[in-house]
C-alpha cells in the first residue's frame, strides 16, 4: 500500500512531463486533485503495513503516527492547492508549473512515510530541488531567479551537511561522544535551514517571488515544515545531546522574535505573511527545545494549525494579488463588500492565528504559553512580545486590508470559485481544528514519541488552565492596541531596512560575491598566457607531486633495497625474449617521438607504444584490456588528426630552457609511475577480490568473461553512472564545439 | 583526405566492422568482448567513413543520430533496472530470461545485463559520433 502511496505522485510526476512535452492545453489539476484527494482519504485506512523499497540504499516505509499527520498535510493542502493553481496561473506560467510539482509532491510524500534516514535525506533533496524550480517560475525576473539561487545554495548546503550527518550518525551507531554531537549539530544545520531558522531565515521571504499557490503550499504549509517536522521526529534520539535543546531554544527565540517584528512593518503583503512564518517555525523549534511533553505536544499543535490558518492567508493574499493588482499593504483597504467570500476566509483564518476562543490557534496558543510558564523570564517576555506582534501583523491584515477604508479606491471582484473555495475549506479547518485538537487524537503522536500513557482526557488535568487564558486574553488585547498605534511604530521601520541590510542575507550575499571574486581571479590567471603546454605542465606537475607524497609515505626506497627478489616482468624464461622486444620498441618509439619536429610523425611513434602495450596485454593474459586498448588507441589518432589541425603548431620545442624544464617534469613523471608499478606489484593493502569475482562470475552472473561480468553486472550500477557520465562529456564538448565559432566572430 | 583508397577502404570498414560488433557483443558473455568494445568498433567505422567522405555521409543513417543514440542507450541502460524493480530483488540484480539460438554466435542467453550491456552499446556509439562528427562539421564549417 505505502509502495502505491509513493508511485502514484511519480506516476503524476511521468503524466505531467510527458503533457508538458507534448504541450497539453488542459489544466494538470483535473489528474492531481483527485489523486491528492485520494491519497489523502487513503491514509485513513486503519492498517498500514510497513515495507521496504530497495533501491540500492533500502528506503523504509512506514505510516507513523507522526509522518501521517506530515501526509495529510501535505495532500489534503496539495488537492485544495492545485484546484486554485489550475485557475490562478496562466496558462504560460501552468507549462513548466505541473512537473517540478509533481516531483515536489513525491518528494514530500516520501519524505512523509521514510523511516530511516538515508531514506529521507533522498526525499528531502526531491523537494529542495523542485523548490528551485518553483522558486523561480518566472524566468524573466531576476528577482525570482536570484531568490531561487539563495533557496537552492542555502538548503542545499544545509543538505550536504546533513549527509555527512547522517553518515557520521551511523558511524557512531548511536553512542553519546564527539562523533554523535557533531552528527546531531550536523543534521540540525540542515533541519534549520529548511526551516529558515535564524541565522539561515532570510531565505524565505525572498521566495516569496514564487507565484502564491506555491508560496501557499511549499513556503509555508509543507516544505518549511519538513525541518521543524524532522526536528520533532528526530528529537526523542537526538535531545541526549545537550547542544540539541540548546541550539534549538536560541536560534527559536530569535526567529520568532525576528519574524514577528518584522512582519509587522512589512509592507507586502506576501512579504507580511513570509515573516510570520518565519516566526511561527522559529516558535516551534523554540518549544522542541523546552523539551518537555507539555512544549512538545504545543509544538505539534501550533505546526498543525499554522499549516491551516497560514495556507488559507497565503490563497487569501493571491485573491487579493490576482483581483485588486497589488500587494501594497498601504494601499489595500476596504475590500469586505468586492470580496465577500474571500474575506470570510480571511477573517476566519485570522480569528485562529490571533487565537480567540474555539479556534484551533487558540488550543495550540494555550499550550504554548503553558509550556513556557515557569521557564525563565527573559523567554517567556521574548514569547508574549513576539505574539503580541504577531497578533498585530494579522490584523494589519484582515482588518486593513478588508475593514479600514482605503486612501484611494481599489479596483476589484470576487474571484472564481476554484480560487475562493480552497481558502474557506482551509479556514473552515484553521479554526474547526479547536475540536478535532480538543479530542486528543494528537496526543497520540507525542505519547508515542515519548513512551509514556498519557490518559485521553489530557486536557482536564495537565492542560492549560484559566491562567493561560489570562496570559492569551491579555496578548490579544495589547496586539489591538499595537494594531490601533500602528502609526507610532512607523518609526521602527528604519531598523527594519537596517535588518534588511546588515542582517543574515548580507553576510551570505557578501561571501557569494567574495567566492565570485576568488573564482574569476584564478581564472584570469590561468588564462592568461597559458597555453595547451603550460596546462599540461600543471597537470603533469602536480600530478608527480601527488605521487611524490605518496610514495614517500609508503617509504618506497626501502622496497628498492632487495630489488633483486622484486618480480617485476612474470611469466617463464621464454617470456623473457618477447618482453624485451617489445619494451625495445616502445623505447626507440618513446625517444623517435622527442626527436621529431613534424607533429604527425610524434603522433605516429605515440601510437606505436600504444601498440607496443596493446601487445603486453595480449601475452600477459588481459585480451580484453588488449581489444579495449587497440581502439582507443585508434580512436585517439582519429581525434588527434582532427584537433591538431585546429593549432598551429610552430615546432614541437621551445626554448633552450622550456627544454630544460620539459625534460625535468617528462623525467620525473616517468620515475614516479615506475615507482608506481613497482609498487604497485609488491604492496597489497587490501586482500585481493580477484578469486571472489573469478569464482563467482559463472556460478552467479551465467559468463566466463570476469571483465565483463563485473562491468555489467556485478558492478552495473557503477557502469550506469559512468556511461552517463560519458554522455554528459559529449554533450559538453558538443556544445562547446558549437558555440566556439560564434564567439570567434563575435 | 581525399585518397581514393582510404575512402574505399573506410566504406569496405563499415559492414565489416558492424559484423564484427555483432560478434564480439554476443560473445562478450563468455569471451573477450561486450558492449564496450562493440560500440568503440562501430564508432569507429562511421566516424572513419565520415572522415573520408564528409560528414554529411552520415545523414544516410537515419538511425545514427547521436542524440537518439545517446537517450536509446540511457533508456537500455536504465531500462534494464525495471524488471529487478519489479520483482523485488536487489537494485540492478540481473534477471535472465532464456537462451535463443542466434546466427554465428550459437545459443546465447538474454536477460536484463545483456539489455545493460546494449545501453553500453549504444551510449559508446553514441558518444564517438558525437565528439567526432562535432569536431569534423566544425572544420567543414571553417572551410567553406
Amino acid at each position: 500500500m505505502l509502495e502505491l502511496m509513493l508511485a502514484a505522485p511519480f506516476g503524476l510526476f511521468l503524466f505531467a512531463a510527458i503533457a508538458q512535452n507534448r504541450g497539453g492545453k488542459v489544466p494538470l489539476n483535473i489528474v492531481f486533485v483527485p489523486v491528492a484527494a485520494t491519497l489523502f482519504a487513503l491514509s485513513f485506512l486503519p492498517a498500514l503495513p510497513p515495507t521496504t523499497i530497495n533501491l540500492g540504499i533500502p528506503v523504509e516505509l512506514e505510516a507513523t503516527s507522526w509522518g501521517l499527520v506530515l501526509f495529510r498535510l501535505v495532500t489534503g493542502i496539495g488537492a485544495l492547492v492545485f484546484l486554485y493553481a489550475g485557475t490562478y496561473l496562466s496558462e504560460e506560467k501552468q507549462k513548466s508549473f505541473w512537473v517540478p510539482m509533481g516531483v515536489f509532491f513525491l518528494g514530500m510524500i516520501g519524505l512523509s512515510l521514510a523511516q530511516n534516514l538515508l531514506g529521507i535525506f533522498l526525499f528531502w533533496e526531491l523537494t529542495s530541488i523542485s523548490s528551485f524550480l518553483l522558486i523561480g517560475l518566472d524566468s524573466k525576473s531576476d528577482e525570482a531567479k536570484l531568490a531561487a539561487r539563495r533557496a537552492l545554495l542555502i538548503t542545499g548546503a544545509g543538505a550536504l551537511a546533513m549527509l555527512a550527518g547522517i553518515l557520521l550518525w551511523e558511524h557512531s551507531s548511536g553512542a553519546s561522544n564527539e562523533i554523535a554531537t557533531w552528527a546531531i549539530l550536523l543534521i540540525l544545520f540542515g533541519c534549520m535551514t529548511k526551516s529558515a531558522l535564524f541565522p539561515f531565515h532570510f531565505w524565505l521571504p525572498g521566495a516569496m517571488a514564487a507565484p502564491t499557490p506555491v508560496s501557499a503550499y511549499l513556503h509555508s504549509a509543507t516544505m518549511v515544515k519538513a525541518g521543524v517536522f524532522l526536528i520533532i521526529k528526530l528529537h526523542p534520539m537526538f535531545r541526549v545531546s545537550e547542544w540539541w535543546s540548546h541550539v534549538l531554544l536560541f536560534s527559536g527565540v530569535i526567529t520568532f522574535l525576528l519574524g514577528s517584528t518584522r512582519a509587522f512593518w512589512a509592507q507586502d503583503l506576501k512579504r507580511l505573511l513570509a515573516m510570520t512564518t518565519v516566526a511561527t517555525l522559529g516558535l516551534i523549534a523554540f518549544l522542541v527545545g523546552v523539551d518537555t511533553e507539555v512544549s512538545f505536544r504545543a509544538a505539534i499543535l501550533v505546526l498543525v494549525s499554522h499549516a491551516a490558518y497560514k495556507g488559507t492567508l497565503f490563497l487569501v493574499a493571491g485573491n487579493i494579488d490576482h483581483e485588486a493588482n497589488t500587494r501594497d499593504l498601504d494601499k489595500l483597504g476596504g475590500l469586505r463588500n468586492k470580496m465577500p467570500w474571500t474575506c470570510a476566509a480571511a477573517v476566519l483564518a485570522g480569528v485562529s492565528m490571533i487565537g480567540l476562543p474555539f479556534t484551533g490557534g487558540f488550543l495550540a496558543k494555550e499550550w504554548a504559553l503553558l509550556s513556557s510558564i515557569g521557564d525563565s523570564a527573559a523567554v517567556l517576555w521574548a514569547l508574549i512580545l513576539g505574539y503580541v506582534f504577531l497578533g498585530a501583523s494579522v490584523l494589519r491584515l484582515v482588518v486593513g486590508v478588508f475593514f479600514v477604508k482605503p486612501k484611494e479606491v481599489v479596483s476589484a471582484h470576487e474571484a472564481p470559485w476554484p480560487m475562493v473555495f480552497p481558502p474557506l475549506v482551509l479556514s473552515l479547518c484553521a479554526v474547526g481544528g479547536y475540536f478535532f485538537f480538543k479530542s486528543g487524537t494528537l496526543f497520540g503522536v507525542g505519547t508515542e514519541f515519548f513512551g509514556i500513557s498519557a490518559p485521553k482526557d489530557v486536557l482536564a488535568g495537565h492542560g492549560p488552565g484559566v491562567r493561560e487564558l489570562v496570559w492569551s486574553g491579555s496578548i490579544v488585547f495589547l496586539s489591538i492596541i499595537v494594531f490601533l498605534f500602528r502609526k507610532g511604530f512607523q518609526s521602527f521601520r528604519a531598523t527594519e531596512a537596517i535588518a534588511e541590510r546588515w542582517g543574515g542575507r548580507a553576510v551570505f550575499e557578501g561571501a557569494l560575491a567574495l567566492f565570485v571574486v576568488l573564482a574569476d581571479f584564478a581564472s584570469r590567471v590561468m588564462s592568461r598566457d597559458i597555453g595547451p603546454r603550460q596546462v599540461i605542465r600543471m597537470v603533469l606537475l602536480s600530478m608527480v607531486a601527488m605521487f611524490a607524497w605518496s610514495l614517500y609515505k609508503d617509504q618506497v626506497w626501502l622496497m628498492f633495497s632487495d630489488f633483486g627478489s622484486l618480480k617485476i616482468l612474470g611469466g617463464a624464461p621464454g617470456w623473457f625474449w618477447i618482453d624485451l622486444v617489445i619494451v625495445s620498441f616502445v623505447m626507440v618509439a618513446a625517444v623517435a617521438a622527442t626527436q621529431t619536429s613534424s607533429i604527425l610523425a610524434a603522433l605516429t611513434e605515440m601510437g606505436v607504444i600504444g601498440l607496443a602495450t596493446t601487445l603486453i596485454f595480449v601475452f600477459f593474459g588481459a585480451p580484453d584490456l588488449a581489444l579495449t586498448q587497440l581502439l582507443v588507441e585508434v580512436l585517439s589518432v582519429l581525434l588527434f588528426v582532427l584537433v591538431v589541425r585546429r593549432y598551429r603548431v610552430s615546432g614541437l620545442t621551445g626554448s633552450r630552457i622550456g627544454n630544460g624544464v620539459n625534460v625535468l617534469i617528462s623525467v620525473s613523471v616517468g620515475l614516479c609511475f615506475f615507482a608506481f608499478v613497482i609498487l604497485g606489484n609488491v604492496v597489497q593493502h587490501a586482500p585481493s577480490i580477484t578469486s571472489y569475482f573469478a569464482e563467482r562470475s559463472y556460478t552467479m552472473a551465467f559468463g566466463r568473461n570476469v571483465v565483463n561480468v563485473i562491468l555489467i553486472d556485478f558492478r552495473a550500477f557503477d557502469t550506469l553512472g559512468e556511461i552517463t557520465v560519458l554522455g554528459i562529456a559529449a554533450i559538453s564538448v558538443y556544445a562547446l564545439l558549437r558555440k566556439r565559432p560564434r564567439e570567434i566572430q563575435g | 583526405m581525399n585518397s581514393f583508397l582510404f575512402s574505399f577502404g573506410a566504406r569496405l570498414l563499415v559492414p565489416f566492422g558492424m559484423a564484427l560488433a555483432y560478434g564480439l557483443f554476443f560473445r562478450g558473455h563468455n569471451l573477450p568482448g561486450g558492449g564496450f568494445i562493440a560500440g568503440l568498433l562501430v564508432g569507429i567505422s562511421f566516424v572513419t567513413l565520415a572522415l573520408s567522405r564528409g560528414s554529411k555521409t552520415l545523414d544516410a543513417f537515419k538511425l545514427l543520430n547521436p542524440r537518439a543514440l545517446l537517450i536509446l542507450g540511457w533508456i537500455f541502460a536504465i531500462g534494464s533496472a525495471v524488471p529487478s524493480l519489479v520483482a523485488g530483488v536487489d537494485f540492478m540484480k540481473g534477471i535472465w530470461f532464456g537462451s535463443i539460438w542466434m546466427p554465428v554466435v550459437g545459443d546465447t542467453k538474454w536477460g536484463t545485463v545483456v539489455l545493460f550491456d546494449m545501453g553500453v552499446f549504444f551510449l559508446v556509439v553514441g558518444v564517438v559520433l558525437r565528439i567526432v562528427l562535432g569536431l569534423l562539421e566544425e572544420d567543414e564549417a571553417r572551410q567553406l
